[in-house]
């Protein structure tokens, strides 16, 4: 049953070039990457959260290195935001937390600022210092509120 | 009509009935086969030859009745399982070949041999060799099976029902399709695998002058029941029903 | 017997609910003889062969093909909002939800599906499969399962190829045609998809196609009636069947997915 070896030669090329297609999309595409488990997991209250949502980006510096696990309201009805990012990742204590957003009608994201105490954050630990949502409705409000009084003045 | 005696007799079929869909094909069919000889399974077209042949290979059962193998063993109430073992034991030479077509005719011999023994490649090869002598074939081992002549893929499906030594061997309609020549070619060699082997064979035919060279024992399936006795006895019968029969066929001998 | 309207759809109804029956157990003859694959390796190879890698060529055109319409249709929508910088997400998500998987089932079925069911369809009527039996070989074994196995590994492996060209035609329109900053195009891409809503269920979804189309078209190249008219009726009602069924399929998995 000597069918050509060449046919079987194909046949693997096939499945390599078809796993590797599969793997770009999952990898490199999808962020499987940095799926690993363990960690460091963090918590942020914030005023408002807009638009983000469970797997929104977490940002240092413009790169991502986590995202976010779980959105809930705490006693106080402030937004309770728990985050996942790489385990090696050494954040001061003073961290601060905002929310932005890419481009103008793009996806909102954390992004997190270092800031300069030698302390890091542990697992569970919770960043103090936010700055909330800005919620592009509003915004326009004020600036057609702002130019109103301006006329006006 | 009389009958070959009891501890010769190979197959017996008993009071068979079948209904395809409405049409009722046996009505209290029997008949039996003796050991060791050619019978030939004569019948229009349509009377059931080749059903009769599916139900001894145990590829279809009838509604109702019994098909004894050597008094012991009952076919029609066998489990699959059973019956699946069964039927190594019995090779069959279908009318088309029904050869793998993916594959070269050797493969198609070896396939049983590779799938059910544990023999080496060599000595399935060697098997393979004496049973293509025992059919007069050659050279034919990479062709594919669409590649035969008439003659070579009869005695190719013919080899390959042989390969794992059967004890009943089933052809359906050998001869039917091949011209004269070719006919007393397969008529050869199926009788010389009688003499050498002595294994029963059923042959279905409606060829009525080799069935009176090669028979032993002749079957006769009309009016949805069969008919048998030795082949002399029955072409010189005054039955009407087996006149009318031999009447209508065309290829009588002189 | 004239049958009034009413019987023949009752009669229909209870056709068609034996056939399914039959097929349901049809399907887990086949799971069950599975577990001798690891003794078809050598017919297995040759399957993929036939149904992967034979299906490549129809696949990767197709793929470019309607990267390339996804890409231009994308863009003249897009840019009546001004974004069509967001070209490679348009894309990367009409086609790793969607048209990947459901439009590589539907080729490999008018392609690999319609050739199984002939090929079996053929088997049935020149009596090989009855050849098989009597050499005690099930044909569920030898012929079946390994084309069953063949295309479940195929169909994942195509829509991938599928879905990689048409972000490629996407990028060759959308880039070098009309424009849009390659960056652009590969960071929207990669900020749209994720890996568990999307990439995981366009895979969940071309494996569970895999399995309908092979246990279809091996289903009614099986059941046909051993003579040529019947090979065709097994091969037509393949494509049909699959073809809906897919489709039908893809809102449930996609439903229940939320994808």
């Amino acid at each position: 049953m000597s069918q050509s070896p060449v046919r079987d030669l194909l046949v693997g090329i096939f499945v390599l070039v078809g796993l590797a297609a599969i793997a770009y999309l999952s990898v490199s595409l999808g962020g499987t990457s940095y799926r690993g488990p363990g960690g460091l997991e963090l918590v942020v209250r914030f005023d408002q959260v807009g638009g983000l949502k469970a797997r929104s980006r977490v940002v240092v510096g413009g790169v991502q290195v986590g995202h976010v696990t779980a959105i809930a309201l705490d006693e106080d009805l402030r937004a309770e935001v728990a985050f996942e990012v790489d385990a090696g990742l050494r954040l001061p204590l003073d961290t601060s937390a905002s929310i932005l957003t890419a481009g103008v009608l793009g996806d909102q994201y954390v992004e997190l600022e270092p800031g300069g105490e030698e302390q890091h954050l542990q697992s569970g630990d919770e960043i103090q210092f936010t700055q909330s949502a800005l919620i592009l409705e509003r915004l326009v409000g004020k600036l057609v509120q702002n130019l109103g009084v301006d006329s006006e003045e | 009509m009389n009958e070959p005696s009891g501890r010769r007799i190979h197959l017996e079929i008993h009071n068979l009935r079948f209904k395809r869909g409405e049409r009722p094909i046996f009505e209290g069919l029997s008949c039996i086969f003796p050991r060791g000889k050619i019978s030939v399974v004569l019948g229009a077209s349509g009377e059931g030859k080749s059903t009769l042949l599916r139900m001894i290979a145990c590829l279809s059962k009838p509604d109702s009745g019994e098909i004894w193998v050597d008094g012991e063993t009952e076919l029609t109430c066998m489990p699959e399982r059973q019956a699946k073992y069964f039927r190594r034991s019995i090779g069959m030479m279908f009318q088309r070949g029904a050869l793998l077509d993916s594959l070269p005719v050797f493969d198609n011999l070896a396939l049983p041999l590779r799938e059910h023994t544990s023999k080496s490649e060599a000595e399935i090869a060697a098997e393979i060799r004496s049973c293509f002598e025992a059919v007069g074939l050659h050279d034919v081992d990479e062709l594919l099976p669409g590649e035969l002549s008439g003659g070579m893929m009869r005695r190719a499906a013919l080899a390959r029902a042989l390969i794992l030594k059967p004890e009943i061997l089933l052809c359906d309609e050998p001869f039917s399709g091949l011209d004269p020549r070719t006919v007393r070619l397969v008529e050869s060699v199926l009788l010389e695998i009688n003499e050498r082997l002595g294994i029963t064979m059923i042959i279905t035919s409606h060829h009525i002058a080799s069935t009176l060279r090669m028979a032993a024992w002749t079957v006769l399936l009309t009016e949805r029941t069969a008919l048998s006795g030795y082949p002399d006895e029955l072409y010189k019968s005054d039955d009407r029903r087996i006149k009318r029969f031999f009447a209508e066929d065309g290829d009588l001998p002189t | 017997m004239n049958a009034t309207p009413i019987q023949k759809l009752g009669g229909w109804v209870v056709r068609t609910v034996v056939e399914l029956g039959r097929f349901t157990v049809f399907s887990l003859q086949v799971v069950s003889i599975s577990r001798r694959l690891p003794q078809r390796l050598r017919r297995l190879m040759d399957e993929l062969y036939n149904i992967g890698v034979l299906s490549l060529g129809i696949v990767c055109v197709s793929g470019a093909a309607v990267g390339m319409v996804l890409g231009l249709q994308g863009y003249n929508t897009l840019i009546r909002f001004g974004a069509e910088e967001s070209l490679g997400a348009v894309v990367g998500l009409s086609l790793i939800r969607e048209l990947g998987p459901v439009l590589t089932a539907l080729l490999v079925t008018g392609r690999a599906g319609s050739a199984i069911a002939a090929e079996i369809s053929s088997m049935v009527a020149t009596q090989q499969l009855d050849g098989l039996r009597m050499m005690s070989i099930d044909p569920l074994d030898l012929v079946i399962a390994p084309k069953s196995l063949a295309m479940i590994i195929a169909m994942p492996l195509l829509s991938g190829l599928f879905i990689v060209l048409g972000l490629f035609g996407g990028y060759v329109v959308g880039v070098l045609l009309l424009g849009i900053d390659a960056g652009n195009y590969l960071t929207s891409l990669e900020s749209a998809i994720h890996f568990g809503s999307d990439v995981m269920g366009s895979l969940i979804k071309s494996l569970a196609f895999g399995v309908l189309v092979a246990l279809i078209a091996t289903y009614r190249g099986f059941t046909a009636e051993p003579h040529s008219a019947g090979v065709s009726a097994a091969t037509t009602s393949t494509v049909v069947i699959a073809s809906v069924s897919t489709l039908i399929a893809d809102y449930f998995i996609t439903a229940l997915w939320g994808v």
